[in-house]
């Protein structure tokens, strides 16, 4: 189970109204390879992993639900006081009409998050090797996403996810390293 | 309730419980690391003391802790605005 | 932005190009590419600076800014 926690992994500032900025951070809310794919992709390949790095996914998987309240409340600040007009000039008159001032699990271009997104093989190496895959292609994200955003404070809380995809993603490495490590034990007992 | 001091003191807390997030994850990987392990240790106990000192003032943070009688008498609620996404 | 963690190549440029050519070309090779396990008692920041660059330690830290044009 979880318990919920009244405060926010990092300290986001959200300074100005900035409706298009809070389309293009939904790539990383409801995007392919943005966190609720990643929590959920994590949270659910964790079942079917030797158990020396069910750890890691459980873990890294609870932290991606802290970034997606991080990009929740970028996303909530961004839009909460704008007009139906300013989140038209936007490019978020279809989300307004559909979706009003709520937030949505959709990417920056407005399509609703799918499991398709994501996979679960069952084979502990293919599981992992998408697992940094999503980590990098996350990371890569971010970068496209702070390179088009003037807004310093927002990019302060993009950098710092940024580099939790770099720390997930060498978590990731390490588990496969340490399956590495289990070739042949059948033999030694 | 000064808003900065409270600001400030959450702050803390998340400084606090990001050494513990990161060191959580690399001992999950590191199991032999002895240094680490008693690093992780202290590191719970120093972001449970400054999570105390915060809710003994402002109120708990999740429901794992019990309401100190200040944070009663000062009126405070679980179900009570800012959310952390409204601060 | 820290130079070691960048690479970089210049690619073909046609002179029926549409756009002002980028003469080198930018990308990311983030420190856990050379690291793949991470060796034990690296530095560490103050618990205040690891919240700040978003880890415990400066080896994986490679920062970002826009300033950067990667791309």
């Amino acid at each position: 189970m979880w318990v919920y926690e009244k405060k926010l992994l990092y300290p986001v500032e959200v300074k100005e109204c900035n409706p298009k900025l809070a389309r293009y951070i939904a790539e990383q809310y409801g995007g392919a390879d943005g966190e609720l794919a990643a929590a959920l992709r994590y949270m659910n390949q964790r079942y079917t992993v030797p158990d020396k790095v069910i750890g890691v996914l459980n873990d890294i998987a609870t932290e991606e639900f802290s970034h997606l309240e991080m990009l929740a409340t970028m996303i909530y600040k961004l839009t909460k006081d704008a007009t139906p007009e300013q989140l038209e000039e936007a490019g978020l008159g279809p989300h307004y009409v559909n979706h009003g001032h709520a937030l949505f699990y959709e990417n920056a271009s407005g399509v609703p998050f799918t499991t398709t997104y994501i996979q679960a093989k069952g084979d502990p190496i293919a599981d992992l090797y998408e697992d940094i895959a999503a980590e990098e292609k996350a990371r890569a994200t971010y970068q496209w996403i702070i390179d088009v955003s003037d807004d310093a404070w927002i990019n302060d809380s993009l950098k710092f996810l940024r580099e939790r995809e770099n720390v997930h993603s060498l978590r990731f490495r390490e588990a496969v390293e340490i399956l590495k490590d289990e070739r042949d034990r059948k033999k030694i007992f | 309730m000064d808003a900065t001091e409270r600001r400030d003191m959450l702050k803390n807390v998340q400084q606090a419980d990001f050494v513990v997030v990161e060191l959580t994850l690399y001992t999950n990987t590191h199991p032999d690391d002895q240094e680490a392990l008693t690093q992780w240790r202290l590191a719970i106990k120093e972001a449970a003391s400054l999570r105390k000192m915060y809710e003994k003032r402002f109120g708990p943070l999740s429901l794992h802790s019990i309401p100190s009688e200040q944070a009663i008498d000062t009126g405070w609620r679980w179900n009570q605005a800012p959310w952390p996404w409204q601060m | 932005m820290d130079d070691t963690f960048r690479g970089s190549y210049e690619p073909y440029i046609s002179p029926c190009d549409p756009c002002p050519p980028v003469l080198v070309k930018t990308f990311s090779l983030p420190p856990q590419l050379f690291m793949n396990f991470q060796p034990a008692s690296l530095p560490q920041f103050s618990p205040a600076e690891a919240l700040q660059h978003g880890s415990l330690w400066p080896a994986l830290v490679d920062g970002y800014s826009k300033r950067e044009g990667i791309s």
